[in-house]
C-alpha cells in the first residue's frame, strides 16, 4: 500500500471534514502502521543492535521519530521523509559494519549497527579468530609471545573487536613464520661418540624440500604443523625422516587455544623416571604428554629432542644394564661393568 | 580499515593461515563460513622471505649438539679435533648437553685420572643442569667405576 498516497488523501479529508477526529486519527494510524519506510524503521529497531555514540544516536533519532510520527500525525509526511532518510542512514552503516567484519583485514574503527540474529555468529568469528591468533604465535614465537595477552570472558561485541584488532591480530603479525622446517632423523651412533644405540639428530631444512623429502612417507600428524614417519617409528628406521614440522609442538587445539593464557604452560619436558624407560620410545607426543605429566604444553623442537634423546639412549642403557653389555660398544660384560675395561686401559 | 595494500607478504600469509585453520576448526557453519570467506579475500602472491628469526632456530642447542655427535660418529678420533665440532660447541649455551659433550671430549686425550676427573666435572655439571637426564647419570656411573 502507498500509504504516503493516503496519508495526502487523509490530510484534504481532514481539512474539509468538521468533528469525527477519532475516526480520522484511527484512519492515520493504520495508513502509518502500513507504510514501508516504518514497517523498515521499527525492523531496525527490533533486530538491530546499535553501539557506540553514532549508532546510539542514530536509534535515538529512529524512536523520536516513530514517537513524533504517532503524536503529531497530522504532520506524517514530512516525518516520514526524515523517516527515509535515518532509514537509508542505518541501512548504510549496517552495510559498511558487515563489511568491516567480513573484512580480512585488523581494523580500528568503530561497529555502529549490525543485526541482531548475525551478533552470536561474528562473536563466534571473533572468538575463533583469537583463540587460532594464540594458536599461530605459540607454534610460531613460542610462550613469551603470548605471556602479557588477556582474554575478557563476557565482554561486549565492541570489546571483542577491539582486542582481536588490535592485539590478536596486531601479535600475530609481528610474528614471523619459520621459513625453514624441522627435521629429526634417528642414527646409529658409533665412533668416538662413546655411547652406543640410536641417537635422534635434530636439523633445520627449507620448507619446500622437507614436503619433497616426506610426500611419499606414511605419516601421521602429531600436531597441526608436525607428522612422523609410522614406519621410521615401528620398523626402527634409520637415516630416514622420524618426525618433522614447523614451530613448536602444542597440547591444544587451535579452537582451544585461549584456554593457555588462563594455564600455567609447560615448557620444559622432565626426564623419563627409571620405570618409564623400560618400556621403548612412544611416539613423540606420547613422549610430550608422559614427560609434562598430561599437563598443557609448548615445546620447541630443541626441548622434543633433547626428550626423544633422553628416553631412546635412557631405554638403551636400561637395556644393556640388565642384560650386561657395555654402554660403549655392546659387548659382554660381568661384575656389574658398565662398559668393557678395555675401554679405559687401551684406548685413547 | 587497514588497506590490504599495507600487508606484507609475512603478514597477508599469517593472516589467511590463521582464517583458514580458523574455518577448519569452528563448529559454527556461518562463522565458519565468514572465516572462510576471510581467508580467500586474502592473496599471498610469494612465500615470506626467511628472517633472521628463523636463523635463531637454525642454530639453536640442539641442533649444534647433532652436529656434534654426528662429527664424533662419523670421524672417530678425528673427529675432536675438527674445526666442525669447535664450532658446534661454541654454538652451544651453558646447557647439560654442552657439559655432557665437554666429558665425551675430556676422555679424547686419554682415559687416565686426569681425564676422567675433567670429564667427572664436566658430567657433574651437567647433572647440575638436569639431575635425572639418565644419558649423565650413566656417564657418571662409568666414571666413578673406573676411579675405585
Amino acid at each position: 500500500m502507498d500509504a504516503k498516497k493516503v496519508i495526502y488523501l487523509l490530510n484534504i479529508l481532514r481539512r474539509e471534514t468538521n468533528g469525527h477526529d477519532a475516526e480520522l486519527n484511527r484512519l492515520y494510524e493504520d495508513a502509518i502502521t502500513q507504510d514501508d519506510d516504518v514497517i523498515r524503521l521499527e525492523g531496525f529497531l527490533d533486530d538491530y543492535s546499535f553501539y557506540s555514540g553514532i549508532g546510539r544516536t542514530m536509534r535515538d533519532r529512529g524512536e523520536q521519530l516513530i514517537n513524533k510520527l504517532r503524536a503529531n500525525p497530522y504532520d506524517a509526511l514530512q516525518t516520514l521523509q526524515s523517516i527515509r532518510q535515518t532509514n537509508e542512514m542505518i541501512e548504510n552503516e549496517a552495510s559498511l559494519c558487515v563489511g568491516l567484519l567480513r573484512s580480512p583485514e585488523p581494523f580500528t574503527d568503530s561497529i555502529t549497527v549490525l543485526p541482531k540474529k548475525d551478533i552470536m555468529d561474528y562473536i563466534e568469528v571473533l572468538k575463533q579468530t583469537a583463540n587460532t591468533a594464540v594458536y599461530l604465535i605459540m607454534l610460531y614465537g613460542g610462550m613469551d609471545k603470548v605471556r602479557d595477552l588477556t582474554w575478557s570472558t563476557d565482554p561486549g561485541l565492541q570489546e571483542y573487536i577491539n582486542a582481536v584488532n588490535m592485539k590478536y591480530l596486531k601479535r600475530l603479525m609481528e610474528v614471523s613464520r619459520p621459513g625453514y622446517s624441522w627435521i629429526i632423523r634417528k642414527r646409529r651412533l658409533g665412533g668416538r661418540a662413546l655411547f652406543g644405540g640410536d641417537y635422534f639428530y635434530l636439523s633445520y631444512e627449507s620448507t619446500g624440500s622437507v614436503e619433497v623429502l616426506t610426500s611419499a612417507l606414511h605419516r601421521e600428524p602429531i600436531g597441526t604443523h608436525a607428522f612422523l614417519n609410522i614406519d621410521a617409528y615401528e620398523a626402527d628406521k634409520q637415516d630416514v625422516p622420524y618426525c618433522w614440522g614447523i614451530g613448536n609442538l602444542l597440547s591444544v587445539a587451535p579452537s582451544k587455544a585461549l584456554d593457555f593464557l588462563k594455564t600455567d604452560v609447560v615448557t620444559k619436558t622432565r626426564s623419563p623416571s627409571q620405570s618409564e624407560l623400560a618400556r621403548k620410545i612412544p611416539t613423540p607426543t606420547e613422549c610430550l604428554r608422559i614427560l609434562t605429566d598430561g599437563r598443557p604444553f609448548c615445546i620447541s623442537p630443541d626441548v622434543l629432542v633433547n626428550a626423544m634423546n633422553q628416553w631412546q639412549m635412557g631405554h638403551e642403557i636400561y637395556l644393556r644394564k640388565r642384560y650386561g653389555h657395555c654402554l660403549f660398544c655392546g659387548g659382554t660384560v660381568s661384575g656389574g661393568r658398565l662398559v668393557c675395561s678395555s675401554h679405559f686401559t687401551t684406548e685413547r | 580499515m587497514k588497506d590490504s595494500d599495507n600487508l606484507g607478504s609475512m603478514e597477508s600469509s599469517l593472516l589467511k593461515e590463521c582464517y583458514t585453520l580458523a574455518a577448519e576448526y569452528e563448529q559454527n557453519s556461518t562463522a565458519r563460513d565468514i572465516l572462510r570467506s576471510r581467508g580467500r579475500k586474502i592473496t599471498v602472491t610469494e612465500e615470506p622471505a626467511p628472517d633472521s628469526n628463523t636463523a635463531g632456530f637454525m642454530a639453536s642447542n640442539q641442533t649444534a649438539m647433532s652436529d656434534a655427535i654426528y662429527e664424533l660418529t662419523m670421524k672417530g678420533g678425528s673427529g675432536y679435533n675438527s674445526p666442525k665440532l669447535s664450532r658446534s660447541l661454541s654454538r652451544m649455551n651453558y646447557c647439560g648437553d654442552r657439559e655432557f659433550l665437554l666429558a665425551i671430549l675430556a676422555l679424547s686425550g686419554g682415559r687416565g685420572e686426569t681425564e676422567r676427573i675433567e670429564a667427572l666435572q664436566h658430567i657433574s655439571l651437567a647433572l647440575s643442569y638436569s639431575p635425572n637426564d639418565p644419558r649423565y647419570i650413566a656417564f657418571a656411573q662409568i666414571l666413578q667405576q673406573y676411579d675405585k
